[in-house]
């Protein structure tokens, strides 16, 4: 569906976006994160062509330029502010760009936005704003949704109401790149992580895969502690103990089973400890520091 | 381009600016009636609605380009246009229509209120005194109106993507509606001797609106009618490219 190929950006002389390469398959909901400044919206206003860029990018096989927007026909996007004029109302501000009305009509129920759609945006809420640049950038059948940043302003109900949507339409084909700093709500729907810091796509993996690779601990509990205690370290593997409970690396596993099984000791729980999706982007980014720090 | 025509013009009439600019042009030609006495030079320069109607334009015009930039809604025009000149041109065209509507208006006003305040005095198919007819000058007026109004609009979008401050940008028209002609007229005094040259400044357009009807103007502007009409075009043809070049490089 998007294709993003070695594409560096600049604004101005500086490098905003470094040979960023990732791919999007019709259905994906693709979660672009990364601290302020690294480069998200710049990758998504390359995408929508309104930056020039080095690389190549491609939606359905039809290549995406500064001059040439044909394949973005089939994508809608709401970019760091949703875009309405604040003297239309907001039937008026969809109906500027709708080319279905019955699918404008849809999206208004869905959203919640019946009671207040015939009055001038000016007078809305940021809620209600933001609710309206989704569902314009929403209109039409888009094969392709860019957002970012869209559970701004938006309360509990209608977060939820959003993100019930977005698995709809992705569910239909629609394919999604989502940036949020909300990440226990990014991590709710997207299939896919990429993640960025400094212009450079650093992590790029489905989000199965990043929660497996991610969750190195495993909590283990066996029926005698002393003894595993004692195993484990005649073993010289790694441990942290906490409370009758032991605090093990994923990469251990296995020998920690063969060699409980020689002690004949029972296990009774080993499991993967649930951890904090933000707590890993954060560890993953401290890591890059580090490293880029030492080089 | 059609699709183009029609979202801008959509908006345009969704705007407050659009009665707004209406309004204050009536106003201010009965504000000109019940001021100023009533002559032959009153009604063809149509209650100075010559005057008004390019300083309204001038605000109307960089409001319009301005508002996409401040409402953030400029990403959304651009990235479903390829063509970045469609979006730039059929702005371009809608208020140079809007100009058009407001010269409509200024000619109905004009004969209302000759009708109210005059009566059948200074007909209009009468000759004033060694002139066309009254109708004719007021036409003259008309096109030199619609002629400067190009000249405008496409400076307003230049100056605009280039100072991005709208009350610069109105200032500066103000400035140009009201002391344009006589900044000019002492620049040909000052360099008397480079007139051939000085002629051609940008201020001296303006005539445009006067001379076309009142032949003695061009004594004024040192340009015959059709060099005066050239002027004005050359002018809002360099405005329009330079201003494009400007919008198509601005950062979204």
């Amino acid at each position: 569906m998007l294709k993003v190929q070695n594409v560096t950006t600049y604004i101005g002389r500086t490098k905003i976006v470094k040979r960023a390469s990732f791919d999007i398959d019709a259905g994906n909901i693709v979660g672009l994160i990364g601290p302020n400044g690294a480069g998200k919206t710049t990758i998504m206003k390359t995408i929508l062509g309104l930056t020039k860029f080095d690389g190549s990018i491609q939606i359905n096989h039809q290549p995406v330029t500064e001059n040439q927007h044909a394949a973005l026909n089939s994508v809608g996007a709401l970019i760091e502010h949703p875009a309405i004029y604040p003297f239309l109302s907001g039937r008026q501000n969809l109906a500027l760009y709708s080319h279905d009305h019955q699918d404008m009509a849809r999206l208004i129920a869905k959203l919640g936005m019946t009671d207040y759609i015939q009055q001038k945006a000016k007078g809305y809420s940021l809620g209600m704003k933001q609710k309206l640049g989704i569902a314009i950038a929403l209109l039409n059948h888009p094969q392709l949704v860019i957002l970012d940043e869209p559970m701004n302003g938006l309360d509990v109900e209608a977060t939820i109401g959003i993100r019930k949507l977005i698995k709809q339409y992705a569910d239909r084909g629609t394919a999604f790149l989502i940036s949020s700093h909300i990440l226990s709500e990014l991590q709710k729907v997207m299939t896919h992580v990429v993640l960025i810091n400094h212009g450079q796509i650093i992590v790029n993996q489905s989000f199965e895969e990043f929660e497996q690779l991610h969750h190195r601990d495993y909590k283990l509990l066996t029926e005698d502690e002393v003894l595993t205690a004692q195993v484990l370290q005649q073993r010289t593997i790694h441990y942290i103990q906490e409370g009758n409970t032991f605090r093990v690396k994923r990469a251990d596993i296995f020998d920690i089973q063969d060699a409980l099984y020689q002690q004949q000791i029972h296990l009774k729980e080993l499991a993967p400890i649930e951890t904090n999706f933000e707590q890993v982007v954060v560890t993953i980014l401290e890591q890059q520091r580090r490293a880029d720090h030492e080089a | 381009m059609k699709r183009n025509l029609l979202e801008e013009t959509f908006k345009f009439i969704h705007q407050r600016t659009f009665v707004g600019g209406i309004v204050l042009l009536v106003i201010l030609m009965l504000y000109n009636a019940l001021t100023v006495r009533i002559n032959t030079t009153t009604l063809v320069f149509e209650f100075g609605a010559v005057q008004w109607i390019p300083v309204i334009i001038i605000g109307v015009a960089s409001t319009f380009l301005a508002m996409e930039y401040q409402y953030h809604t400029i990403l959304v025009v651009l990235y479903k246009n390829s063509h970045k000149w469609q979006t730039y041109l059929a702005k371009l065209v809608v208020v140079w229509l809007y100009s058009l509507l407001l010269t409509v208006v200024a000619v109905v006003i004009t004969f209302i209120l000759k009708f109210l305040m005059v009566g059948r005095q200074y007909g209009w198919f009468t000759y004033s005194t060694g002139q066309p007819t009254r109708i004719n000058l007021l036409l003259g007026n008309v096109i030199g109106t619609l002629v400067y109004s190009l000249f405008i609009v496409t400076l307003a979008f230049l100056l605009i993507t280039l100072l991005k401050m709208n009350t610069a940008v109105i200032g500066i028209g103000l400035a140009l509606g009201f002391l344009g002609a006589s900044i000019s007229v002492a620049l040909m005094d000052s360099f008397a001797s480079s007139t051939t040259v000085v002629r051609w400044n940008p201020l001296n357009m303006v005539f445009v609106t006067q001379q076309l009807a009142n032949s003695p103007y061009a004594n004024m502007s040192h340009l015959n009618n059709l060099e005066i009409i050239a002027g004005n075009l050359i002018y809002a043809a360099g405005f329009g490219v330079i201003g494009y070049q400007l919008f198509k490089r601005r950062h979204v």
